[in-house]
């Protein structure tokens, strides 16, 4: 089985490939966000890992670092969200997802659920 | 201009505005979106929602300045506005452009201070073009920010500053000070009070008033920041994660948002349109599909479909709508709308009244739709970027951007669906629609809507085609008035 770990690196792989073969600027649509989408991926009760999806660099790593973007959810709804039988943002209304400091988070949060729901899953 | 602040640019914007100087395009648009918005307020006046608004607002009595609309009945101008913007968003089925829903606001706020002060048409038209002009460019400078969409319901504030202003003929000191106080207290929309409950409606209708009553307060000599959109300590610093302020009057008279309008020509958020375009095609080539022998239907969206169906999901339930007696979420969910229009074959304020939207039907169906989030249809939002010539968003952000680099006739704004339809037997039915109908591209003209709502709330068919006739010539009236009576039903 598949962890959350292997699917962000699928993610992050997925992603990498799309700013190297895209015709469609997605690497200016991300410099919306200028400095990029950092997040730390928090899961209930577990590990956590840093998350950059930016035009200079895109990766993955465990632990945490300082960024303002901190969303948790538990692993089997992490997974779910990364096999793209929802989006990270489905959970939010529900509980399912913390997020802190909404108000501030939300437009990245959205940016960055979008993109998981298109690429990470992508074969 | 160089000194001005941004509040002092426009208010010369406003005062300076000649009917003459708006290209006839912009104000066939216009023309278009009166239409629209009036089509939208009788089906919105039919709502639970909406009656109770009207109900309550009648029974507050007040000066008789300006018509609720549709019934006629005479009210204060604050409080007609408070109702028709409020009603006329009950069913998600008015105008946006970039970047906001102006037309709600724009249009109601004009007609209501027209009607009391007895205004031309042409001076309607051009508060109501100043309005989505000023909304827009407001909208696009908070763009990278925690408000969205309908919920940057402080642009209404300055459109209703703005229209006003204009019709009351203040001086740009005045108009000044009117943006200053309405943006004083600029209110957002909090999601969980916009997706579900009646509460929705006031998304326009408090701004829109709250507008109007700044360019009364700074008629009689009240004063409001003149920098309050570019202080560090003003709008943009407060509401935008990255302000783009120089948006906020970017090329103002040079290149018109007017431009970008898309109308709706069914109730319901924007994500909906391709999608029910898709279904329509279907059933046009084949009337006779029966529901009950569907097995799945799968929606293939943008991105952004979806996280608008995903915010809906928790309250477009059966069980949430009895408890909220609400059908404002289900105007956000693709799974109803696509059951309700294969059951109903149509998609019109019908498939959204108290009864309608109690159905078990409805809703069985709509279990069977799947929603995939197709990259195709998602890179056709972003592809229109290259092909508008819109520069790095870096260069955007930095400033080094004016509307006027952009040709927003050609600016499509819509958003595309790929709908399949599997049935028991193994048949499949497919559709796409890259570009929705009443969205730039695809314009249909507002005639069939506004005569298909007024003919639902009983308007006489005399008063209906009179206002066709002078919506057209709207420039030639001298006084709106004689547009009011063809619109109201007393």
């Amino acid at each position: 089985m598949q962890s959350l770990y292997d699917f962000l690196q699928q993610f992050v792989r997925n992603i990498n490939n799309i700013f190297k073969k895209s015709k469609i600027k997605l690497p200016n649509i991300i410099e919306l966000y200028p400095f990029g989408i950092r997040t730390n991926i928090r899961v209930h009760n577990g590990d956590t890992y840093y998350l950059v999806v930016s035009p200079e660099k895109c990766f993955v790593k465990k632990g945490a670092s300082a960024v303002d973007l901190n969303i948790e959810a538990s692993e089997s709804f992490w997974i779910g969200a990364m096999k793209g039988e929802y989006s990270i943002v489905s959970g939010v209304p529900t509980g399912k997802v913390k997020i802190r400091g909404l108000r501030s988070s939300f437009l990245p949060l959205i940016l960055l659920s979008s993109l998981i729901a298109l690429f990470s899953n992508l074969k | 201009m160089k000194n001005l602040t941004f509040a002092e640019k426009i208010a010369r914007f406003v005062v300076n505005l000649n009917y003459d100087d708006i290209p006839q395009r912009v104000i066939k648009k216009a023309k278009e979106q009166i239409l629209g918005v009036l089509g939208a307020i009788y089906a919105g006046s039919q709502t639970l929602p909406g009656k109770i608004i009207i109900k309550t607002i009648k029974e507050w009595g007040d000066r008789e300045e300006a018509s609720l609309i549709p019934s006629g009945v005479k009210t204060s101008v604050r409080s007609a506005v408070l109702a028709n913007c409020s009603v006329g968003v009950a069913l998600d089925y008015v105008d946006y452009l970039l970047s906001g829903h102006t037309g709600i606001s724009a249009v109601p706020v004009s007609l209501a201070i027209g009607e009391k002060l007895e205004s031309s048409g042409k001076e309607v038209l051009v508060a109501q073009i100043i309005a989505n002009e000023i909304e827009g460019r407001l909208g696009t400078s908070v763009f990278i920010g925690p408000q969205n969409g309908q919920c940057w319901s402080y642009i209404h504030l300055i459109g209703g500053a703005v229209a006003a202003g204009r019709l009351l003929n203040l001086n740009e000191h005045q108009i000044t000070n009117a943006i200053g106080i309405a943006l004083s207290q600029s209110i957002f929309t909090i999601l969980r009070g916009f997706m579900g409950p009646h509460s929705k409606l006031f998304t326009t209708g408090i701004p829109s008033q709250l507008g109007v009553q700044a360019a009364y307060f700074a008629m009689n000599g009240l004063t409001g920041a003149a920098d309050i959109i570019e202080s560090p300590i003003g709008f943009c610093s407060l509401m935008a994660d990255i302000p783009l302020k120089f948006m906020v009057t970017s090329a103002l008279g040079d290149a018109w948002v007017t431009d970008t309008i898309c109308y709706k020509l069914y109730p319901g958020c924007a994500y909906i349109d391709g999608m029910a375009d898709c279904i329509l095609k279907i059933l046009e080539k084949n009337p006779s599909l029966n529901p009950n022998e569907i097995e799945e239907i799968i929606v293939y969206s943008s991105i952004l479909t979806s996280v608008m169906n995903d915010l809906a999901i928790p309250y477009a339930d059966l069980d949430h709508i009895k408890k909220e007696q609400s059908h404002v979420a289900l105007n956000f969910s693709i799974p109803y709308n696509a059951a309700v229009l294969l059951i109903d074959k149509e998609l019109t304020p019908k498939q959204f009244t108290e009864e309608r939207i109690l159905d078990p039907q409805v809703h069985e169906l709509a279990k069977k739709v799947k929603i995939v989030n197709d990259i195709s249809t998602s890179m056709d939002i972003l592809e229109a970027l290259p092909s508008i010539q819109i520069p790095n968003p870096k260069d955007i952000i930095a400033g080094k951007f004016s509307l006027k680099d952009v040709n927003l006739e050609k600016v499509k704004v819509g958003f595309g669906a790929k709908v399949k339809i599997k049935m028991r037997d193994g048949t499949v039915y497919r559709a796409s629609q890259k570009t929705p109908k009443g969205t730039p591209g695809n314009y249909i003209p507002l005639e069939r809507k506004y005569r298909q709502e007024a003919t639902a709330i009983n308007l006489p068919q005399d008063k209906i085609q009179n206002a066709l006739t002078t919506v057209e010539s709207l420039e030639k009236l001298q006084n709106i008035r004689e547009f009011i009576y063809n619109i109201i039903l007393s």
